[in-house]
């Protein structure tokens, strides 16, 4: 009965209607693209955490043992996850199997031009920089690799995009609030002839009440699932185009929507039942 | 069924609007409330669906004393005490129909239920061959009678009628009157305010005047002597 009414209503005003419907889609769709890009960041960032970090090559003159003191010096700073000796051999294996389609570029190696090297995961990013620092200023040290720009912009990204996020995403959610409370108000306003009879023939107030709580939740509700479906596309058109600066990180989880798009779904669905029916609940407390 | 103990109202200002009134109207009874503007008719009525509270005294409602009501309480007395007005308040974007089912699903009855019902009334008022009609397709005796089937559906008790004949041709008034003493007929308690004196007259019912917020005369078969 409730929200037959409250379809009533949205039917006999169709501009506020799709007002609310829009701003409130505006909304959850930049927030949804927030999310998603968040998600998209942080699986990438676990993705090279779980990389090895930093490699140091090392020349000939560095023993096998040399390495091993190394090694235990750099866990001795309690900075590092784990580490992973790779000997010439080991090099050998693993080049072999990267070229494995290129005869050629096989022919002509051996063991004995590979350098032996170390592989080290650090706890945190922001340890990068200083464990690299430590084996790159060690004698017999080559050349030390480590993905410090990209994590750390990746980390710098995450940080500001959060902030950013939080801001716009709060103006904006009030900027709804603020239409749905004026749209729901100028109902109550339009339906006050309305109400008084209602009152009159003995409707209680949350007999009138109901409706409208129902029209903001089904706003809310409607809104959430548009701006969804405009990010899932969205999301499904761009990702050929963003794997290829997703450092070789599927992007999102397009292809498995329950592991990212249906939570986000529940939670757009969560937000905008709850906007809907305060956006309703504080016009009504002003007007009825 | 109705009590008034010594009801006094006064407005802002400390305008008095009604002045010690007392009187007891029976279940089944049809009442006409007569007196010039501003006698205190309306405020009678709006004190009976509880819109407003006296100033002092005590107006009961099968003994239940109606100044003390909360909202919720108010809400359940207005679906016995039913009120109609002289300007019909009428929705013009539903059907004639759509209006009467208003009062049904305050009440909870289902769709189905509720539509045999509001017929079952718009039969009553002779309306039922216009219930797809709107309200701006209708004359102004056919909108009266949509109040009043609007206020007699469902579980009513009690008729409030202001001025219910004030907009309409004397031909029509009569009918609406006719109208109200048939549904006063059928166990109804009505209550009607008007100035209309050849009504009043023809009607022989019991008559309560007022002159400047004080009960001047209460009587049976009354007619009207207006001052």
């Amino acid at each position: 009965m409730h929200l037959n009414t409250a379809f009533q209503h949205m039917r006999r005003s169709p501009y506020q209607t799709f007002a609310a419907i829009l701003t409130m889609t505006l909304t959850f769709f930049i927030s949804a693209i927030f999310a998603t890009t968040l998600y998209h960041l942080q699986t990438i960032l676990t993705d090279l955490e779980k990389r090895p970090q930093i490699t140091a090559f090392f020349s000939d003159v560095k023993t096998e043992e040399d390495i091993r003191v190394l090694d235990e010096r750099i866990k001795a700073t309690g900075k590092v996850e784990s580490t992973v000796y790779k000997s010439k051999e080991d090099a050998l294996v693993l080049y072999k199997e990267q070229n494995k389609d290129d005869p050629l570029l096989l022919e002509m190696v051996t063991a004995d031009i590979l350098p032996a090297s170390l592989e080290v995961k650090t706890l945190k990013p922001e340890y990068l920089s200083e464990i690299a620092t430590t084996l790159s200023e060690e004698p017999g040290v080559e050349d030390v690799m480590y993905l410090k720009e990209e994590v750390e912009s990746l980390v710098s990204w995450i940080q500001a995009l959060r902030a950013e996020g939080v801001i716009l995403i709060s103006i904006l959610t009030a900027v709804s609030l603020l239409v749905l409370l004026t749209v729901i108000s100028m109902k109550i306003a339009l339906k006050q002839k309305e109400i008084e009879i209602l009152e009159l023939l003995g409707a209680t107030s949350w007999y009138i009440r109901w409706p409208f709580l129902i029209e903001g939740a089904l706003y809310g509700s409607v809104a959430a699932i548009l701006a969804w479906g405009a990010s899932y596309v969205r999301l499904l058109y761009a990702t050929p185009y963003l794997d290829g600066y997703g450092w070789g990180v599927p992007l999102l989880s397009a292809g498995s929507p329950t592991d990212f798009m249906l939570p986000l779904l529940a939670g757009l669905l969560i937000v905008g039942l709850v906007v809907g029916v305060i956006g309703s609940f504080l016009a009504l407390l002003r007007y009825s | 069924m109705l009590e008034f103990r010594k009801v006094t109202k006064k407005y802002l200002a400390n305008r008095m609007v009604l002045d010690n009134a007392s009187f007891t109207i029976e279940s089944g009874e049809f009442v006409y409330l007569v007196g010039p503007s501003g006698a205190g008719k309306t405020t009678i009525l709006r004190l009976l669906i509880g819109e407003m509270k006296p100033t002092s005294g005590k107006i009961l409602y099968r003994d239940h004393p109606i100044q003390k009501f909360s909202k919720r309480q108010i809400a359940y007395l207005r679906r016995e005490v039913r009120i109609v007005f002289q300007d019909f308040k009428i929705l013009f974007d539903r059907t004639v129909l759509e209006n009467v089912l208003l009062s049904l699903y305050i009440l909870g009855r289902k769709q189905s239920e509720a539509v045999a019902e509001a017929r079952k009334v718009l039969k009553l008022v002779g309306l039922d061959d216009k219930r797809s009609m709107f309200p701006i397709q209708i004359s102004a005796g056919e909108l009266q009678r949509v109040a009043i089937a609007r206020a007699i559906a469902g579980d009513s008790k009690v008729l409030l009628a202001d001025e219910p004949t004030g907009n309409l041709d004397p031909d029509t008034g009569n009918e609406i009157v006719k109208l109200l003493e048939e549904i006063n007929s059928t166990g109804t308690t009505v209550i009607v305010t008007t100035h209309n004196e050849a009504l009043v007259n023809q009607a022989k019912k019991r008559v309560i005047e007022l002159h400047n917020g004080t009960i001047i005369r209460d009587e049976k078969e009354g007619g009207y002597r207006a001052s």
